[in-house]
């Protein structure tokens, strides 16, 4: 009795072996006949280039902590002479009379994705002061990741500002002290640094940032 | 095999293992019957499957990590730190034939499910997550989403769910009508 409880077992055992292994099988052969490299669509990108060089003058700013006081407030921002994915010059230059605020943004990250569509709504809510200069800062561009490339993908969000397009090697967010994206800088008119911040910032609470920021 | 097929694969792999633990889990309901034998003879061999699904489950994350290049974030690391040590763990239990293992491996299991299900759902919602992308790889990027839904954290979900119903369902006895617990 027991041996034939055994046999049972292992006849019973080996039918599900089998049965994994078929459905094994079966995801691989599916796999390999109906997956396969998406074509390549770089025609865009071909022509635009998405880095540019990016002269820095200026002691960089240090890193964004998490938490605590940002060490970069009230120290002189640097300067930024690049160019837009067209290679037509956009440069940072504070200290000249007029306040930035400046916004790293990545292709692929979520939160910048979000964050686009607010900053459009607050510009047509006329709410930015006349004088502030919002500049774009595209940066962390990995063509691998989704909505690249950024040249094409600030044109479908309908970006209304200027895009410096930073260098491969992250030179002007790395100068601005970047700890996340979307990434903020505000610059005040006397070139200093006034606020810095990272991740997404709801309309009404950039609003009353911005205002603290150009008041101080 | 293109890094594409793989995903595919491996998006396959998990729903086969998702399905089979649910049709497992919900067999072990049912009477003795044709549907009852079959929950029975997986039962025979569940240790082994479960060590099957914690082997693949690695080898497919360090597939994609090593030779795909998808950077793992902070919380990838934490789901391969609860699956990796199981793809050990079981093996020696399937050799010994010990199915204590489930209790030892429950931490791993809980915190696995609680990891990957928050990964999930903030890569649908990102806002729910930290609120900004990090300079690393984010854990609201999403390398590949697979059949409309399979991402890499569904995928172990799907793992960690399915050795859970390998290791902690049990059938009914045919004959006493409780619950086999060798």
């Amino acid at each position: 009795m027991s041996k034939q409880l055994t046999t049972k077992t292992k006849t019973s055992g080996r039918l599900v072996v089998i049965g994994v292994v078929l459905a094994i099988a079966v995801a691989l052969i599916v796999a390999v006949l109906v997956g396969g490299d998406p074509p390549v669509d770089d025609t865009s990108s071909s022509v635009v280039a998405q880095n540019q060089p990016v002269q820095v003058a200026g002691a960089a700013l240090e890193r964004l902590p998490d938490e605590g006081v940002d060490p970069a407030v009230g120290m002189a921002a640097p300067a930024l002479a690049g160019a837009s994915f067209d290679g037509s010059p956009v440069s940072i230059t504070p200290g000249d009379g007029q306040p930035y605020m400046l916004v790293f943004l990545a292709h692929w990250c979520p939160h910048c994705n979000a964050e686009v569509p607010r900053l459009i709504e607050w510009r047509e809510s006329g709410l930015v002061p006349a004088d502030l200069n919002v500049i774009g800062v595209s940066t962390g561009v990995a063509s691998d990741r989704p909505n690249y490339p950024p040249s094409q993908w600030v044109v479908d969000k309908g970006w209304p500002w200027s895009v410096l397009a930073d260098s491969a090697n992250m030179d002007a967010a790395a100068a601005y002290g970047l700890s996340g994206y979307p990434f903020f800088t505000i610059v005040g008119a006397d070139g200093n640094v006034k606020v810095r911040m990272a991740g997404e910032v709801g309309a009404e609470a950039l609003n009353e940032i911005v205002a603290n920021a150009l008041a101080s | 095999m293109s890094v594409d097929s793989a995903e595919l694969f491996a998006s396959m792999l998990a729903m086969v293992a998702l399905v089979g633990g649910v049709a497992h889990a919900g067999g072990s309901l049912l009477p003795a019957n044709a549907v009852g034998w079959v929950t029975k003879s997986v039962h025979d061999v569940s240790l082994w499957l479960a060590w099957l699904v914690a082997t693949v489950a690695t080898a497919g994350s360090l597939y994609f990590s090593e030779i795909a290049d998808y950077v793992p974030c902070r919380l990838c690391w934490f789901q391969r730190i609860c699956m990796f040590p199981l793809a050990g763990i079981l093996l020696v239990a399937a050799i010994r034939r010990d199915r204590n293992v489930r209790w030892y491996a429950l931490p791993f299991l809980i915190a696995g499910i609680a990891v990957s299900s928050y990964h999930y759902i903030i890569e649908w919602r990102p806002s729910w997550g930290e609120g900004a992308c990090s300079v690393g790889p984010a854990c609201t990027d999403v390398w590949f989403r697979r059949l409309g839904f399979v991402t890499l954290s569904f995928m172990a979900l799907c793992g960690f769910l399915s050795i859970v119903a390998l290791l902690f369902v049990h059938p009914k006895s045919e004959n006493l009508g409780t619950t086999i617990d060798d």
